[in-house]
């Protein structure tokens, strides 16, 4: 399955105004790709954008530029008449499990809502499908008629799963599914997220800033500073050993619960400027440690440094060569399990 | 080393319409002075109430029905409101999960934190603002004698904590109580928090109470672990001993929940994602737990040795350890 491209981003800007003939430029030239059944997160800090590229590729709000080829088509320009015949194959699970459910609605009709209005099937297999789908969420028909209240966070948030799959998308957007749940509760939803992801050969997006999140359930990551994308790689090379100084910052942010594990930190200065007046060159420059003035006068490009492995720095290639120890977040497994 | 906080059995209820509601059932735990202890628990369990209690701070309908809070000798639960005054802030400390919240939007952060100097301190006012420059210095705000006349609004998340501690560090406090402090702010940015907050306990001579839900923080930045199931310490140990192997199975469960990669996270599916129920009898935690014995049901466990400075409150605690159950 893999091999083929779901979805392919190219250029994508988004610029939302900001009074005074100034903008946020919270997404400034995005370029990445979906295979089929891969799941891809994308991954940075509050204001990098990335809730912004999701909403984008629904069409939930409007790019100001760019193309996203979906299923060899062109969704970002599309009509609405047009864009809606391709809803049912890309959905959206939210970050809040309850305020993204109807309160007043039966479960039933939540998770037949989308198959309602994207597929053309007779009440009684609408039905069908709802129950299959809410046994795929290890739920049952015993919750059709009951109201989201009546739920646990972990339980609402696996009938938006249900209503997310119902109407047997290929790509499904994940917006921070988990920061909302406890620690238990999380395990369970990326594990169920994961195991749907291999059964129905699903295709993600997954939006976050849960890092070991991610690594639980993605095979390639993609990370996002200030509108932009600084680095993509597989899982776990990026873990082992993050090239962008930005991704080697936040990966090695990351607390794994070891208390032996070294902790070596990859320090910026500061914190992350504003969106709205960008400087031309590199949007790490002034945090930097590695910053030459060249980093000041032109952003980078996303170039392959190595197998795999794209950044967007002008210095990825001689500091890390010269730091070949260097690893973010090199740990070892934990003792006990 | 001598004991500086010893909390013992304390019940805490709500009184809800549909009658009271248990939140904290027996919960105790003792700290050391210079130690940093990490209260582990899940929403609910009562992590919150429990540093809420520390300080008298619960009003109804809550209500504390028994238990003591000893500090420093004297026991907080029998003080008079006017009493606790003099020890809130100054000897023992509170941090806010939401620091946004925790600050007046109408004042100027460098007034707010005068406040708290002048409230337990004879200080002329200039002296005070003075005073509050430093501070903001001290927990890294840059161009402090700017910052002082900023309001919250007009500062990120990250710094408003950064003026949330320098609150609390006001009056070097003995103790302070952290909740939840990078709860809301991004991976970073919480590392920075942590990194000062630790540095400051032990430039001050405090000693830290850390309320987090994130094993991972609690593994690097604290020296004993407490956790805290359905309103009672399940575990207390020494952070290492603690990650090395827990003793109580919902500790194990916690564990596991947060192992990070793919391959590590087999098995996680234990269903505890409902509402926690209090049994009339037997242990809180027997109807989830994968090891539970007919015994569990029946027989409240109490927080028992089960090596050196290793407590836990389960029948099992000593195969769990062992690693003999598949807990």
């Amino acid at each position: 399955m893999m091999g083929e491209r779901l979805l392919d981003v190219r250029d994508l800007v988004k610029h939302f105004p900001a009074g005074h003939r100034r903008f946020v430029k919270a997404v400034s030239g995005v370029s990445f790709h979906i295979e089929k059944g891969e799941a891809l997160a994308l991954v940075g800090e509050s204001g990098s954008g990335k809730t912004t590229v999701g909403r984008c590729i629904l069409r939930l709000i409007e790019p100001t530029a760019g193309t996203i080829i979906f299923r060899g088509q062109d969704v970002s320009t599309m009509e609405q008449d047009r864009l809606r015949a391709l809803r049912p194959h890309m959905q959206m699970l939210f970050q809040e499990p309850y305020d993204s459910l109807n309160p007043r609605m039966p479960i039933g009709r939540i998770v037949e809502e989308p198959i309602r209005l994207g597929k053309d099937m007779s009440p009684r297999k609408r039905l069908e499908r709802v129950v299959e789908v809410l046994d795929m969420v290890r739920l049952g028909s015993w919750a059709l008629d009951k109201y989201p209240h009546q739920f646990s966070a972990g339980e609402q948030q696996r009938i938006g799963i249900a209503r997310a799959i119902a109407t047997e998308p290929e790509l499904v957007v994940l917006d921070e599914p988990t920061s909302a749940l406890d620690v238990s509760v999380r395990a369970e939803i990326l594990d169920l997220l994961t195991d749907l992801q291999e059964q129905l050969g699903l295709s993600y997006l997954f939006i976050s800033h849960d890092l070991t999140a991610v690594r639980r359930v993605c095979h390639r990551v993609a990370i996002m500073y200030l509108g932009k994308i600084v680095e993509t790689g597989s899982t776990a090379e990026m873990f082992e050993q993050p090239l962008h100084p930005y991704s080697r910052a936040l990966l090695s942010s990351v607390l794994y619960p070891d208390p032996h594990e070294q902790l070596s930190r990859f320090v910026l200065a500061g914190e992350i400027p504003s969106p709205i007046d960008l400087p031309p060159g590199c949007h790490l420059y002034g945090r930097c440690p590695w910053a030459v003035d060249a980093c000041n006068a032109a952003y980078p490009d996303l170039e392959e440094i190595l197998p795999g492995r794209r950044v967007a720095c002008f210095r990825a290639r001689e500091e890390n060569a010269a730091d070949t120890t260097a690893s973010g977040s090199g740990r070892r497994p934990p003792g006990s399990f | 080393m001598a004991l500086l906080l010893e909390v013992k059995d304390v019940h805490v209820s709500f009184l809800a319409d549909a009658g009271p509601v248990r939140v904290l059932n027996g919960a105790g735990l003792s700290l050391r002075a210079g130690e940093s202890l990490g209260v582990v628990g899940e929403s609910g369990s009562g992590k919150t109430v429990l540093v809420r209690t520390i300080l008298g701070l619960l009003q109804p309908p809550w209500q504390v029905l028994e238990g003591s809070v000893i500090f420093n000798g004297e026991d907080l639960l029998k003080k008079k409101e006017e009493e606790l005054r003099h020890i809130r802030g100054k000897e023992i400390a509170l941090t806010s999960p939401e620091p946004r919240k925790h600050l007046n939007p109408l004042l100027r952060v460098g007034d707010q934190i005068a406040n708290v100097l002048q409230a337990h301190r004879d200080m002329p006012r200039k002296g005070a603002t003075q005073r509050a420059v430093e501070l903001l210095k001290s927990v890294g705000i840059p161009d402090p004698h700017l910052r002082v006349g900023y309001y919250p609004h007009e500062l990120s998340g990250g710094m408003c904590q950064r003026v949330i501690i320098a609150m609390a560090l006001a009056h070097s406090p003995k103790l302070i109580l952290a909740d939840e402090p990078t709860a809301g702010l991004d991976v970073t940015i919480s590392r920075q928090i942590l990194d000062l907050m630790r540095d400051l306990v032990r430039e001050f001579n405090s000693s830290l109470i850390l309320v987090s839900r994130d094993l991972g923080v609690v593994a690097h930045y604290c020296q004993r672990v407490a956790v805290i199931y359905a309103g009672q310490v399940v575990e207390s140990a020494d952070v290492a001993d603690f990650y090395a192997g827990a003793a109580h199975p919902y500790s194990r469960h916690l564990l596991r929940a947060a192992a990070a990669s793919r391959d590590e996270r087999r098995g996680v599916a234990t269903r505890l994602g409902q509402r926690v129920v209090f049994p009339d009898k037997g242990c809180a935690f027997a109807s989830r737990c994968p090891v539970a014995l007919p015994l569990c049901k029946e027989e409240a466990p109490a927080l028992e040795p089960v090596a050196d400075d290793h407590l836990a409150r389960c029948l099992r605690r000593a195969e769990v350890l062992r690693g003999e159950t598949r807990a």
